[in-house]
């Protein structure tokens, strides 16, 4: 621990000796500030992710830490240009992220856990969304963004914001799991559900969105909300289709630098996705269910080859999201961000015990599988700024909001799952972490 | 008769069907267009959004007072619209590209991202060998062109936002040849050096240098176009770095000579080592064209010139330690490439950063992580196993970038092309003349095992073709200097070192009087392979799965 503290401290020196390079008027290469950037929160954010182990905290705990601190809004090391000069590799790493979930979802394997999964995901959502919604229409007299709104305006607003502010986080279950190597029933119902949850988000977001476009006007869209749904969620899934297609093709014909190939596709789907506003995260969990699923390529040793690419990726990925939250906006808002994470909180625990039992699934899974719910990243920050920009009457106080909740989330809930997946006895099952020294090897397509 | 067949022939097949779709991708405007000669318009530069320092954070609220209630709602919406004006520009949207333009895009960039990765496969490269295209192929130049036809607005696979989007690449990829060349350096093996070597390269490449950056500068004042100001530090600055390019030889050519037998193996090495010695030199160009030249204005420190080349070398140096002690650190290996690529990136970005070049730092950073006293382990830090899968496609993607930000349309560089051949060769000749003369006049020259240059040895130095690092150097000298000559100086660079490259071949060939021999075409000069034979230097030991860290 003291090793990496004594690096940090110099990465993070040498990082702001060459921030204090700019005066007033100069101008930097904005490359040179992306590579810069990548680089220091490569480094950096191992280092914080080795202190936290050290601390027994999760490291994507450190990760984000490092974020937040040398994000614009604490120390200034990273600025908002250099963040969005990694927009590419964010979009990249959710591929990776959604990738490798969808090649560790075996529906075949999964299927005694479907019922709890679906109970679950459907009851903790519903539940979460219901009480978000009325706890917003409840404060909505003191809420600024609501106040002078009619009711059936009120109603909608409280719909978008109880879906964003109800919504999971893939991402970072994910990245716990591959952490801690963790397997067994509270593992895979978490994957699960968090997995059924996000395109649930998706749908209810389009629905909302659409809604409020109704009631609200907005900008003219040239196609209707319910085709642009249809798009995003059928585009998705066929671009989806094609990308495991050419993943299943290098494995079975090239076999060699699969690893590199699959970054290659996840760039592609990331530039390609933004253009035609379709979801990567999408797109990539799509191609890993066809994988493991339809293409019948070993998806869990498509996982197993993404291992050593899945450090630096998480490392940078969850560094970014913390660089991106705005700890001025949390300073503001911080009760209404807290009372609305607890009711979050509690709403979704108390639906996922609900549906645990009514699905009979196992006490474990009961007792533990809720506190998988409590992280929340990306997907609502995506969200919320796509109401932001569509709404600008009420979608940036929304977004603001659901960006003070999101940052207590992702702050604590990483914590409390890590601590599920220990006292669940979970962690450390899925045997030691790929070796990248080993020859290269890609999994094989199995027969059939 | 039993059927022939290619070993691993569908990574081949592949690489051939990318390339036809990669064909067919293009519309048949765009192959027109570029088969004529009118097709060398100008291609919109792709803007460089730049990080500018800081803007007064409007985001920051903290004066305002804590919220302690949700009732004092008021600053709901300042915090939100603050977050907004900050982070939520919405910039116009562009009309919708059409189905055909998505797929062709799609395609396109998977086909080219898969045709870096299938470069470096095993049995493409023995195709290559095979076929006698190890050459070309070895030295990333379809990777330019590719580049280069891909940007272009008609076929439209690099647009200007996709290419924003890479450009980093270009940073790292400097980086990466800088720390390349600097961790091959390994100053232990200089000792064991015969006596005279480092003063004949420095006559041989400083003769050269000054023979085409004085030729440069005068061909580069008679061309200038008559509407733009005549700015003299301009002309020396591009002189300088012309005379650079020109300095650096290949170390794979005195090989291929050795192979050929036109050399004897032990001057084929000492060759080798001259020729290697001149990347130093031209990156010390560029160091102190960055130092002198500051590309940056208004920044915070203030420097004399020879402060700025203090501050390249300690950052070089300290950059180096870092790379060396978080590698060192690496728990697995998994950590040891993260690591790795990370430090090199933040090497390269701090380098760009202050407006030093990447190739110079990096350098010195790869000679001192190399060179650490008392690290037997450090050697050829990128030769390790699994570096080398990495480097083949960084260094292609690399010239993808190169390619598609190339500006072959200012005339300049087709008029200096066949004049900087020329004048290389001249100043090569001359260099090596001078460099034998003072060898032979020194006492170094009668020492038993000392230096020696003999007639064969010094004709072929002087005929040693450009390396990829010419390349490297002129990309790093327009990442400095955007609006240097419009482009024209890539143009004189790249088509140099195909053409020198050309010319030692044909006449290499010529005087060897016998065909290909077994390994001769893997050792193109321009190749960005590193397989060398004669290569002594210890490796660093890949980290087993598992094992425990190194004491320190």
């Amino acid at each position: 621990m003291i090793r990496s503290l004594i690096l940090l401290i110099l990465v993070v020196a040498l990082m702001a000796s060459a921030r204090s390079f700019l005066g007033p008027g100069a101008v930097a290469s904005s490359d040179a500030g992306t590579a810069l950037a990548f680089g220091f929160l490569v480094l950096a954010a191992i280092q914080s992710g080795e202190i936290a182990a050290a601390a027994r905290l999760p490291r994507l705990t450190g990760y984000l830490a490092c974020g937040l601190a040398c994000g614009p809004s604490a120390a200034g090391l990273l600025t908002a240009p250099m963040i969005s000069s990694l927009k590419l590799v964010s979009s990249v790493a959710v591929g990776l992220i959604a990738l490798s979930a969808g090649c560790e979802l075996d529906l075949k394997h999964l299927r005694p856990r479907l019922r709890s999964v679906a109970s679950i995901a459907g009851l903790s959502l519903v539940l979460a969304l219901v009480a978000v919604a009325a706890l917003v229409i409840a404060l909505s007299p003191w809420i600024p963004f609501l106040r002078e709104l009619t009711l059936p305006q009120r109603q909608v607003v409280a719909f978008n914001l109880g879906v964003l502010i109800a919504s999971l986080s893939p991402s970072v279950v994910l990245a716990l799991l591959s952490e801690s190597s963790a397997q067994g029933p509270v593992s895979e119902t978490s994957l699960g559900v968090v997995v059924l949850s996000d395109i649930a988000v998706i749908v209810l977001f389009a629905i909302g969105s659409s809604a409020a476009q109704q009631v609200f006007g907005g900008a003219h869209e040239a196609i209707s909300p319910a085709t642009k749904l249809a798009i995003e969620i059928f585009g998705s899934i066929a671009v989806g289709a094609l990308v495991a297609l050419a993943i299943r093709l290098w494995v079975r014909h090239v076999r060699r630098g699969l690893v590199l190939f699959i970054l290659a596709v996840c760039v592609v789907a990331a530039e390609v996705g933004s253009r035609l506003h379709l979801d990567p995260l999408l797109i990539n969990l799509a191609a890993g269910l066809i994988l493991q699923n339809v293409l019948r390529v070993s998806g869990e040793e498509i996982a197993h080859a993404l291992e050593p690419a899945s450090l630096p990726i998480f490392a940078v990925f969850f560094a970014l999201a913390g660089a991106g939250l705005d700890l001025a906006v949390v300073r503001t808002l911080w009760v209404a961000a807290l009372a609305f994470a607890v009711v979050r909180g509690v709403a979704l625990s108390a639906g996922a015990v609900a549906g645990a039992r009514l699905a009979r699934a196992e006490p474990v899974v009961q007792r533990w599988a809720p506190f998988a719910l409590i992280p929340q990243a990306g997907v609502s920050i995506g969200l919320a700024e796509i109401l932001g920009r569509h709404f600008p009457t009420w979608g940036v106080g929304a977004r603001a909001l659901v960006l003070s909740v999101v940052t207590i989330n992702l702050v604590l809930g990483p914590v409390l799952l890590r601590l599920a997946l220990v006292r669940s006895g979970e962690v450390g099952k899925k045997g030691a972490a790929a070796d990248l020294s080993a020859p290269a090897t890609a999994p094989a397509p199995t027969a059939g | 008769m039993p059927p022939v067949r290619l070993p691993h022939a569908r990574p081949l097949a592949w690489t051939i069907a990318l390339v036809a779709l990669l064909c067919c991708l293009a519309p048949q405007s765009a192959w027109a267009q570029l088969a004529d000669a009118s097709a060398m318009t100008d291609v919109p530069d792709v803007p460089d959004v730049p990080d500018v320092p800081d803007v007064p954070d409007v985001s920051d609220v903290s004066d305002v007072t804590d919220v302690t209630d949700v009732v004092d709602a008021s600053v709901v919406v300042d915090a939100g619209a603050s977050v907004a004006t900050i982070a939520s520009p919405s910039p116009p949207e562009a009309p919708p590209p059409s189905a055909g333009t998505i797929a062709r895009v799609t395609l396109g960039l998977m086909a080219i991202l898969a045709l870096a990765l299938l470069a470096g496969h095993p049995s493409v490269r023995a195709w290559e060998r095979r076929s006698g295209l190890a050459m070309v192929t070895g030295s990333g130049l379809p990777f330019l062109v590719l580049g280069l036809v891909a940007r272009r607005p008609e076929i439209g696979i690099l647009s200007p936002s996709v290419l924003q989007d890479l450009r980093p690449l270009l940073e790292f990829g400097l980086g990466w040849i800088g720390f390349r060349v600097g961790t091959d350096f390994d100053l232990r093996q200089v000792e064991r050096w015969p006596a005279g070597t480092v003063r004949a390269m420095a006559i041989e490449s400083g003769s050269t240098a000054l023979v085409v950056g004085v030729i440069s500068a005068s061909v580069l004042a008679l061309v200038h176009p008559p509407g733009e100001a005549l700015v003299a530090a301009n002309i020396v600055r591009n002189a300088v770095i012309i005379g650079a390019c020109a300095a650096v030889s290949a170390p794979t050519g005195a090989r291929l000579m050795g192979l050929l037998g036109l050399l004897e193996p032990s001057a084929a090495r000492k060759l080798r080592r001259v020729a290697a010695l001149d990347d130093v030199m031209a990156l010390l160009a560029v160091a102190l064209v960055t130092a002198a030249f500051r590309p940056i204005g208004g920044s915070a420190w203030q420097l004399p010139p020879l402060g700025w080349v203090f501050l390249q070398v300690g950052m070089g140096v300290g950059l180096g330690l870092l790379i060396w002690v978080v590698v060192r650190n690496a728990r697995n290996p998994n950590e040891d490439v993260a690591m790795t690529l990370g430090a090199l990136a933040f090497s390269a970005g701090m380098a760009g950063y202050v407006g030093f070049s990447p190739l110079a730092v990096c350098f010195v950073s790869g000679m001192t992580a190399a060179n650490v006293p008392g690290s037997a382990a450090a050697g050829s830090w990128l030769s390790r196993p699994r570096f080398r899968d990495l480097e083949r496609p960084i260094y292609m993607a690399f010239f993808v970038v190169v390619g598609a930000l190339w500006s072959p349309h200012d005339r300049r560089g087709w008029i200096m092309l066949p004049i900087y051949v020329l004048g290389r060769a001249a100043g090569k000749l001359l260099g090596v003349r001078a460099a034998r003369v003072a060898l032979a006049e020194s006492s170094d020259g009668a020492q038993p095992g000392a230096m020696r240059l003999g007639p064969n040895a010094s004709t072929w130095l002087a005929l040693l073709p450009s390396s990829a690092v010419s390349i490297a150097v002129v990309v790093s000298a327009r990442s400095s200097y955007p609006e240097m000559l419009k482009g024209s100086l890539e143009t004189v660079v790249i088509g140099g070192a195909l053409l020198s490259e050309l010319v030692f071949r044909v006449s290499a060939r010529a005087l060897a009087g016998h065909g290909t021999r077994p390994g001769e075409d893997a050792v193109g000069a321009l190749s960005i392979d590193h397989d060398d034979p004669d290569d002594d230097r210890p490796t660093i030991p890949s980290i087993p799965p598992g094992a425990p860290k190194a004491p320190r």
